[in-house]
């Protein structure tokens, strides 16, 4: 386990590479001068910017330099965390990310667990009882939570938690729970709101923040425990038509078992891949969600960045997603070689 | 010798949409402590549906729809399914074609193994049953079974594959071993040492065994006494040699005739039985053979009855009818 692990790990780095390769790649459709604006690093210098500056500076960065030299020079900066100031979010590119990634994480994490485990229990009883009023029941839930547009539930659900309870508003914290959160004591450990606020001991703040992660949860799960759920139960289904499970009966192991033992074990396996899917869809931004719910998560910011053509931002998310994604991959093959043997010593 | 199994009239039907799948069709047989009998016949023809009866592990569309079979003196289709799961892998046991799939590729040997003690003995510790478990890989000819028990399906040969498989069915020393096919997917070598072993254990655990393949060359090897199946019927039963040198069913005898001398090289036999064997929906009324049986007569429109020619040599087949 630990070997393959660390076999894993050290192609790591040459996928990061790759990715960056692939960035870099997409970065030659642009010319100079916008490439340029990946290198401005304060607002000021990009007011002051005459046309002999910008030659000046693309003279400096080596912007007319031959491709190798170029990307050897990005990659430097890169690895310094250096990726340009971004205009749209007036600060730079990197504390940009940095500053919203932590909502989105607290956002997925809280999301995960609820869809994982709901969709993969309700699979497993849907196709346990195939066909039967139960399973469509739960099929019929599935179905309107994977055909309903996320636009459409969302504010649905805004409607309903703020406009109809007011119980759950939109944006990510109340106004006073904001100036608690920017004050010199409050102390930011993690970023996620939720876990500063316990730490800090403020659990007014921690319900705060709790409170207006219901409504995007909500929207979130209904979302994609259809999914996980479609998946959970056809290789559920599919898993309980294998000989083994035949053996399982044939020795007595008690029904219970034959499924959450011999046959869940063996469904759980795309399972895994698909989860890892959500979970880095949710890690890389949901657009919509976070529109409805006034969210500031990243994919927000991404969307913004597009709509103006913040080129060091849609960089600088572009290879944050591209690390996420290298990461995630890796947690997803370490998953698999837990639940499955074959992979492990392959 | 006193009967351990006893199945009467058993029928197993699939009620499909397009019909209903007479897959066992009213057979009777019995199985004597000790005794291995054997069940031959073509692909399709019900050995396996006969099997899962027994065990009363029939997916639906199946239903057993009616019949006996008795058990130790008891019928096991009254028993409630806990009763039932108690029995299956502790009194009677199953193996099966294919270990590769027949054993679940994500837990260990071992794990399997052991498993199969602990669902019937729950007081038992998960340590002792794997101690026990790996006695019983050293007992079915795995060497280094230590070792071996930590390892998953794939990473063993077919042979040692259904040597666990053995190991997994016997670990509970269970009155009745069914195989279903045990040898057809492994090669001659380690077919004949499957076959010894299974001789083996059913000596030292006195063990019966219902002992179902499509290979003649196979049944004449192992089994004291023999049904031959078509169709969802036993057409033929009677101990071992007669089967061999006097078989009564023209089926039998068309199977017979095209096997090579048993001691001759060839396993790759072509039945010379003229036809092939119907869909289970389409076979024809009255004797199920009747479309592929060159001696077929009027008479053989209705179903024939089994008729004991010789004192436990029984066939169903209306040339062997008396009034006739
Ligand atoms: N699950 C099932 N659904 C429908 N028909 C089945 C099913 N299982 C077996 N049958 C039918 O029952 C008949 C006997 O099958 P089987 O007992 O597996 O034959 P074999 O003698 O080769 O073991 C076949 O015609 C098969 O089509
Ligand atoms: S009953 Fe008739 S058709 Fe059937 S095997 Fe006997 S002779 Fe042939
Ligand atoms: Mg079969």
């Amino acid at each position: 386990m630990l070997a393959y692990i660390v076999r894993r790990l050290l192609i790591l780095p040459f996928i990061l590479i790759g990715v960056t390769f692939l960035v870099f790649f997409m970065m030659q459709f642009l010319d100079p001068v916008q490439r340029l604006a990946a290198y401005i690093k304060s607002p000021e210098e990009l007011k002051n910017l005459s046309s002999e500056d910008i030659e000046r500076l693309i003279k400096r960065y080596g912007l007319d330099r031959p491709l190798w030299v170029q990307y050897l020079e990005w990659v430097k900066k890169i690895v310094h965390l250096d990726l340009g100031w971004s205009e749209v979010a007036h600060q730079p590119v990197k504390d940009a990310i940095l500053s919203r990634f932590p909502a989105t994480l607290e956002l997925a994490l809280f999301a995960v667990f609820p869809v994982i485990w709901v969709g993969i229990w309700l699979g497993v009883i849907s196709a346990v009882h195939r066909d039967r009023l139960l399973d469509q029941v739960i099929r019929v839930f599935a179905i309107i939570g994977w055909s309903l547009p996320s636009f459409v539930f969302g504010i649905f659900i805004l409607f309903i938690l703020y406009g109809v309870l007011g119980l759950f508003p939109p944006g990510r914290l109340s106004l006073w729970a904001q100036a608690v959160v920017s004050s010199q004591e409050f102390k930011s450990y993690t970023g996620l709101l939720v876990i500063d606020g316990i730490l800090n001991g403020r659990f007014d703040v921690a319900l705060d923040a709790l409170r207006h992660l219901v409504g995007p949860i909500i929207t979130l799960s209904y979302l994609w425990w259809a999914f996980i759920l479609r998946i959970t139960r056809s290789s559920m289904l599919e898993a309980l038509n294998k000989e083994y499970i035949t053996t399982a009966r044939a020795k007595g192991v008690p029904e219970r078992l034959v499924i959450h033992r011999h046959a869940k074990r063996n469904a759980l396996i795309p399972v895994v891949t698909v989860a890892g899917m959500m979970v880095l869809g949710l890690l890389g931004g949901v657009v919509i969600t976070e529109t409805i719910f006034d969210y500031p998560g990243i994919g927000r910011l991404a969307a913004t960045a597009s709509q103006q053509l913040d080129y060091p931002l849609i960089l600088g998310i572009t290879l944050f997603y591209g690390f996420l994604l290298v990461v995630g991959n890796l947690i997803v093959d370490v998953l698999y070689a837990i639940i499955d043997p074959r992979v492990r010593l392959e | 010798m006193s009967r351990l199994l006893e199945v009467l009239g058993l029928k197993t039907y699939f009620f499909m949409e397009a019909g209903i799948g007479k897959a066992v069709d009213g057979i009777s047989f019995y199985i004597d402590e000790g005794e291995v009998f054997g069940l031959v016949g073509e692909s399709g023809c019900g050995k396996s549906v006969t099997a899962l009866s027994i065990m009363r592990l029939i997916p639906p569309p199946g239903r057993i729809v009616e019949g006996k079979v008795i058990f130790e003196g008891e019928d096991l289709l009254k028993k409630t399914s806990e009763e039932m799961r108690d029995i299956r892998g502790k009194k009677i046991s199953m193996i099966f074609q294919e270990p590769m799939v027949a054993l679940n590729p994500v837990y260990t040997i071992g794990f399997q193994i052991a498993e199969a003690i602990i669902v019937h003995y729950p007081d038992v510790s998960w340590d002792e049953a794997w101690e026990r478990a790996v006695k019983m890989l050293e007992r079915v000819g795995i060497p280094n079974p230590r070792r071996r028990a930590e390892e998953y399906p794939y990473q063993m040969s077919g042979g040692m594959r259904q040597r666990a498989m053995i190991a997994m069915a016997m670990i509970n020393n269970p009155r009745l071993l069914i195989a279903d096919e045990p040898t057809t997917a492994l090669d001659v070598t380690i077919q004949a040492q499957i076959l010894e072993l299974m001789d083996e254990l059913k000596r030292e655990f006195k063990t019966s065994i219902l002992f179902i393949t499509h290979d003649l060359g196979v049944i004449a090897e192992v089994s004291d006494r023999v049904g031959v199946m078509y169709g969802g019927k036993i057409v033929e039963m009677g101990d071992v040699f007669s089967i061999f040198d006097e078989p009564l069913h023209p089926y039998t005898y068309g199977l017979l005739s095209s096997l090579p001398k048993l001691n001759e090289e060839g396993k790759n036999r072509l039945y010379a039985i003229p036809g092939v064997v119907p869909d289970l929906l389409a076979f024809p009324e009255g004797c199920r053979f009747r479309d592929r049986c060159s001696c077929a007569f009027l008479k053989c429109e209705d179903d024939p009855p089994m008729i004991e020619v010789k004192e436990g040599h029984w066939v169903s087949c209306w040339r062997y009818a008396e009034d006739v």
